[in-house]
């Protein structure tokens, strides 16, 4: 048993990606010794390497060991962890593994596990609040009150509140089971659907009615206590650029506080702190009413938060460093007094998503991760070049945090740290994060939660013929830096004589994102580049300058100019992939080594097949359809055995079965008609 | 790897390029640079703008275009006798309808033999069937792979007599196809278009074909034949179409979607031959420390006008540097080493008429380059052996014998740039065409002639007037004769008559001439890393 006072030996930590990787960075800073944790989908993955030791978790699925309490401890306790760290999401809020941890004579570094299942009940949570004189949204619960008729009551009593209403699940989180009600018509039959959601989400029906705020915030303060009894706020943060209830983009201070609402905030979460006896780090969440500055509890996250670096960068403090002593026992580093804020700080989240197709999450290899640099910039990732991106953890790959003097600077240099991060190989929300930082409201501060549906008609910013510049320049000048001793390859394109007609012209072949073949000479000069379709008699020439400073290629072209951060890589098969990416996300063009990427898509109809033929002589080894089947393009149509070989003959597209003309044992030849298609229109062939 | 180039070899230059003689020398040269810019860039344009737009209509890429993306990106295409056929049927027949070249294809150099359908339908004409076989002698000779990118129409009718009959002629084609072929030289064709006849055993002898769909046809006998010859009515595609040929008959071995794919296609198939050829030099290239575009400048406006050929060489050699051999002895003839782009070479330049000491000079040098293997440069500035009772009587005729005889042996590869005059045995000393050099190129102050034409109408006057046949000649014969012998020599000696006629492998400037030199070392001096491999035949099947 380590003495409390004392910091602990080894901390496992019992997460992945950046968090982990930022848990690490303190615990090497404070001479603790950490094991990683992973699954086998993370053998390679980076948190392994920043990491002392590694044990892998066993699990039916990638995530599965990282939510498996029991394994993880007795991971800790054989390989002589004194503490764990879970970081944010899996365990971290889970109070039995917190109680699991300390029984095994771990430290658990966090809240106690008291606190933690406290706070985990949306509907205790909030008489803790109300006990602690902690203004609440006005609302009712249906707790304890299982009734038949238990909706007529909620019904009745809701007519007291102010309308419009929100219905959300008592036990659940994430907006799952959320309704707005308008009024008091909508009521019974939004308890009733959402009462269903509740329960199969959380496997609980009770519900909490409350008044819908229209225009609502989301501000939070980071509260800090430790086991004897000390607390401070540190601060606040603005997280209401959510998309689907999940923060993107955070900033402290909140923009456009009154300094009675900052003061009232920081005293409601002092005396919630006391009340519940908190230590540890922890965050109030408060929906405040921009119109009136009007805050009410909403709930206590009880773990280290996501956007817990830019309550650092404004307190020019560590807070996992914090944790760790406060979980080992050690009083608060700092007074309340001795804590002042100094400028503004912004982070925002990149994440795999395409936020044009709703943020749909992306997967993918990361051949080639840029992150920004300079002073105020930092960037807190779990990926590096050739990081594998499953579809089977959050889809968050790095936050940007930049602090500066004021909000507007901290904006301004957010946007530009985005410019110069480029994580290339999947989609990121990089361009919609940008557009974010750009748009007035945001910059004026007047946002609400609402601001990301307000955008739905972002759209990023296309530079088609920029980009294509970019690509092709970018391919040409990349080969010119290949080092050769031949002078077949020292002298370039060299086409003999001095004439411009005769001058070096590189032909470039690139397949787009779009999957179109672009053909282009190119002839580039010194900071000038010209491109010509290839294959036409259009004389119509593409001028354009260039340079590269700081590895960055700057094209132009009329009166636009672009920057791009560009990268190159060859596949062992030949491909290249060029990707460049002028600060909204990376672009990625293909140069195909062989034949099969040359050819333009749809470029032949093999689909327009009205049966399947024999390919050769053979024998029927099995026939997986009848006649009137459908069968899915890419689907088993027969199977054919031939030299002791079986050939699967599949649809060409999605068919529906005429006529089954062969049966298993059966000997074809080639060309033998062994199963036609109906025609779409029905008829059989004609 | 020793890039070391010691001092005392560096040639040192006496021209001034402010003075007023090295301007106006440059001045009379950039006029010739001019023209042959304008002539180049007129065959560059293929059959013309017409022809050119008809053919992207039908969506077929230009015939260099085809050679551009053929090539691995960012190397060299060394295009041969781009002005065969100059000024020859009303000028109609730009670079003679067909490129020959030699590029590199995943890092292989091979030996391109494409046809410009805009150019009279790819047909081929006297100097096309020329342009044809020197690319297949330069590619045998250098074990290059060849790779025909057809589209053409076989013969040209109306030069039926030109191109058909003769041993070298379009049957020689074939034969230098095939025997290649068996000795390990893959043969490798892609038909972008009609192919009919003769045309059709271009890739019918082929090792690997690829046909492009809806672009490409063999036959023996086109559909008109066919009706003729046997009264079937057919159409070409079903005739002797890429997906026919492809997916019936076996005469095509890969279908091609488009010309992209068809290209893509032929650089898989060199990749499969996986020939490691490196053509790289044991010595660092470096530039010469002149600058190479005063050689402008240095060559006198005035041909009669002697000047120092070591000039030349020292804005032509890696460093300027020249390890001459018997500086002190037989002057009209230098010989030295020197590194071009890395690569060794024994080169041989005039400074004036070969005597029988410089002739014996030479004859030694090229014993000696051919016994240690490198490689011989001849730059041709000569009016010929010296002539003259002193000279007989010193034994010029078995002196420059001797030259000539060391020459013709030596196995060595062996490259001739005519730099200026290149006259009689003159000629014949210094590797002329005759003398089947590995690659013959000529600069734009080439002259090439049996004699000048003041020489030339002296002989021609002399035998008139001892002529027993005529009587005595009247001035006005004289005259006659005199001009008609002056206009011919003028005509003849013209270097755009003699590349027309394929008397060299093209015109090129001074200044790249460096460069064209360099990549010619670089293939000759790799051309024994590919074995000769016996009898490999390859049949169609």
């Amino acid at each position: 048993m380590v003495k409390p006072s004392q910091l602990p030996r080894t901390v496992l930590i019992a997460n992945r990606g950046e968090i982990a990787i930022r848990i690490a960075r303190t615990c090497k800073s404070l001479g603790i010794e950490t094991i990683a944790v992973h699954s086998v989908a993370d053998r390679a993955s980076l948190h392994v390497a920043h990491c002392d030791r590694a044990v892998e978790l066993s699990g039916p699925s990638p995530a599965a060991g990282y939510l498996d309490a029991e394994q993880i401890v007795s991971v800790a306790q054989k390989s002589g962890a004194d503490a764990i760290h879970p970081g944010y999401g899996f365990l971290s809020e889970n109070a039995d593994f917190a109680r699991a941890c300390t029984d095994a004579g771990l430290i658990f570094i966090g809240p106690s596990a008291d606190v933690i299942e406290q706070m985990g009940d949306k509907i205790a949570a909030k008489a803790i609040a109300d006990r602690a004189g902690v203004p609440t949204v006005p609302g009712l619960s249906d707790d304890g009150d299982d009734g038949d008729d238990r909706d007529a009551r909620l019904i009745a009593a809701a007519k007291d509140l102010t309308f419009p209403l929100l219905i959300k699940a008592s036990a659940g989180g994430g907006g799952r089971g959320m309704r707005i009600v308008e009024s008091l018509d909508g009521l019974a039959d939004a308890i009733t659907s959402a009462r269903r959601e509740s329960k199969t989400a959380f496997g609980n029906d009770r519900l909490l009615v409350e008044r819908y705020i229209a225009n609502p915030r989301h501000v939070e303060v980071q509260i800090f206590g430790d086991k004897l009894g000390g607390a401070v706020h540190l601060f606040e943060r603005d997280c209401s650029v959510q998309r689907r209830h999940q923060k993107i983009v955070e900033e402290a201070p909140a923009p456009g506080l009154r300094d009675d609402t900052r003061t009232a905030l920081y005293q409601a979460a002092i005396s919630l702190a006391r009340e519940t006896k908190y230590d540890n780090a922890g965050t109030v969440e408060f929906i405040l009413d921009a119109a009136t500055q009007e805050f009410f509890f909403l709930e206590v996250n009880t773990r280290l938060q996501v956007e817990h670096p830019v309550t650092e960068e404004i307190l020019g403090l560590d807070l996992v460093d914090w944790q760790i002593r406060v979980a080992a026992g050690q009083p608060l580093p700092v007074e309340q007094v001795e804590l002042v804020p100094n400028g503004w700080a912004m982070e925002v989240r990149l994440t795999a998503e395409n936020a044009a197709r709703n943020f749909m999450p992306q997967t993918g290899t990361l051949t080639r991760v840029i992150e920004p640099h300079g002073t105020g910039i930092r960037f807190d990732g779990g990926i590096t070049d050739g990081s594998e991106i499953t579809p089977f953890y959050d889809s968050m790959l790095a936050k940007v945090i930049v602090h500066g003097k004021d909000r507007d600077t901290a904006i301004r240099k957010l946007d530009a740290a985005l410019a110069d991060t480029s994580l290339m190989g999947v989609k990121t929300n990089t361009p919609f994060l940008r557009s974010v930082l750009q748009s007035d409201v945001f910059v004026s501060g007047a946002h609400t939660t609402h601001l990301v549906e307000q955008m739905k008609d972002w759209q990023s910013a296309v530079h088609e013929e920029l980009d294509l510049v970019a690509a092709v320049l970018t391919k040409c000048i990349t080969e010119a830096d290949t080092p050769a001793q031949s002078p077949w390859q020292s002298l370039g394109a060299w086409r003999g004589g001095q004439n411009s007609a005769w001058q070096a012209r590189a032909p470039v072949v690139l397949i787009d994102d779009g999957d179109n073949r672009l053909a282009y000479w190119v002839s580039i000069g010194d900071g000038t580049a010209i491109l010509t379709a290839l294959g036409s008699d259009s004389t119509a020439a593409i001028n354009v300058g260039f340079s590269q400073v700081g590895g960055r290629l700057n094209v132009s072209l009329d009166d636009h100019e672009q920057s791009y951060l560009t990268y190159i890589d060859e596949s062992s098969s030949g491909e290249q992939r060029i990707f460049i990416d002028c600060g909204q996300g990376p672009r990625i063009y293909r140069q195909p080594a062989g034949l099969a990427g040359w050819r333009q898509k749809t470029k032949r109809n093999a689909s327009d097949a009205s049966a399947i033929l024999a390919p050769g002589p053979g024998t029927i080894s099995s026939v997986a359809v009848a006649a009137g089947d459908k069968v899915k393009s890419g689907g088993i149509i027969v199977v054919v055995e031939s030299m002791k070989m079986l050939q699967t003959l599949t649809a060409p597209r999605a068919v529906e079965i005429d006529e089954v003309l062969c049966e298993p044992g059966q000997s074809v030849v080639k060309d033998d008609v062994l199963v036609t298609f109906k025609t779409s229109d029905g008829d059989t062939k004609s | 790897m020793s890039s070391e180039i010691h001092e005392m070899t560096i040639i040192e230059s006496d021209i001034n390029p402010r003075s007023k003689i090295f301007k106006d020398n440059a001045a009379d040269f950039e006029g010739r640079l001019v023209e042959l810019r304008e002539r180049k860039a007129y065959v560059m344009r293929g059959g013309g703008d017409a022809h050119v737009a008809r053919h992207h209509k039908r969506g077929k890429l230009l015939v260099r275009d085809r050679i551009d993306l053929l090539v691995d990106p960012g190397t060299a295409f060394l295009e041969l006798s781009a002005l065969a056929a100059w000024g020859q049927y009303h000028n109609e027949v730009p670079a003679a309808g067909i490129v020959t070249g030699i590029g590199i294809i995943h890092g292989t150099p091979v030996m391109v033999i494409a046809n410009d359908a805009t150019v009279k339908g790819g047909s081929f004409y006297r100097e096309t069937v020329k342009k044809h076989v020197r690319a297949q002698e330069i590619a045998e000779a250098n074990r290059l792979p060849c790779i025909y990118l057809v589209d053409c129409g076989g013969a040209n009718l109306p030069q039926q007599d030109q191109v058909f009959p003769d041993k070298d002629h379009f049957g020689n084609t074939f034969l230098r196809q095939c025997r290649m072929s068996a000795a390990g030289l893959p043969q490798i064709s892609a038909v972008f278009g009609g192919c009919t006849a003769g045309g059709a055993y271009i890739p019918a002898l082929s090792d690997e074909v690829v046909m492009v769909r809806g672009q490409a046809r063999i036959h023996l006998g086109g559909p008109s034949i066919v009706k003729v010859a046997i009264n079937e009515e057919i159409d070409g595609e079903a005739l002797g179409g890429a997906e026919m040929h492809t997916t019936v008959s076996g005469v095509s071995d890969y279908l091609a979607e488009d010309e992209y794919e068809a290209i893509a296609k032929l650089r898989d198939v060199v990749q499969s031959l996986a020939i490691e050829r490196a053509m790289v030099p044991s010595k660092s290239a470096q530039p010469p420390r002149y600058p190479i575009d005063e050689i402008s400048g240095v060559v006198p406006a005035d041909r009669r006008t002697p000047y120092d050929v070591r000039e030349i060489i020292a804005r032509m050699t890696d460093g300027s540097s020249f390890i001459e051999f018997k500086p002190d002895w037989g002057a009209t003839v230098v010989c030295g080493t020197a590194w071009i782009h890395g690569f060794p070479v024994g080169i041989l330049g005039n400074n004036g008429p070969l005597y029988s000491e410089s002739s014996l000079k030479a004859a030694q040098f090229i014993t000696m380059c051919d016994q240690r293997g490198t490689p011989l440069l001849f730059l041709q500035n000569i009016s010929g052996f010296m002539v003259g009772s002193e000279a007989e009587r010193g034994g010029i005729a078995k002196d420059s014998a001797k030259m000539v005889y060391a020459m013709a042996t030596a196995e060595v590869p062996r490259l001739t740039v005519i730099v200026g005059g290149s006259y009689g045995a003159g000629n014949y000393g210094m590797c002329g065409r005759g003398f089947w050099p590995e690659f013959l190129f000529a600069w734009p102050t080439a002259e090439c002639a049996t004699m000048s034409a003041d020489i030339a109408s002296n002989v021609m006057l002399e035998l008139r007037r001892n002529s027993v046949r005529h009587g005595p000649p009247s001035a006005e014969e004289l005259n006659d004769i005199e001009s008609r012998v002056r206009a011919q020599y003028a005509e003849q000696s013209d270097p755009y008559y003699a590349t027309s006629r394929l008397w060299d492998d093209g015109i090129i400037e001074p200044a790249e001439t460096r460069d064209v030199i360099g990549l010619c070392l670089a293939l000759c001096a790799s051309r024994d890393a590919i074995p000769a491999r016996g009898q490999k035949r390859v049949f169609r099947m």
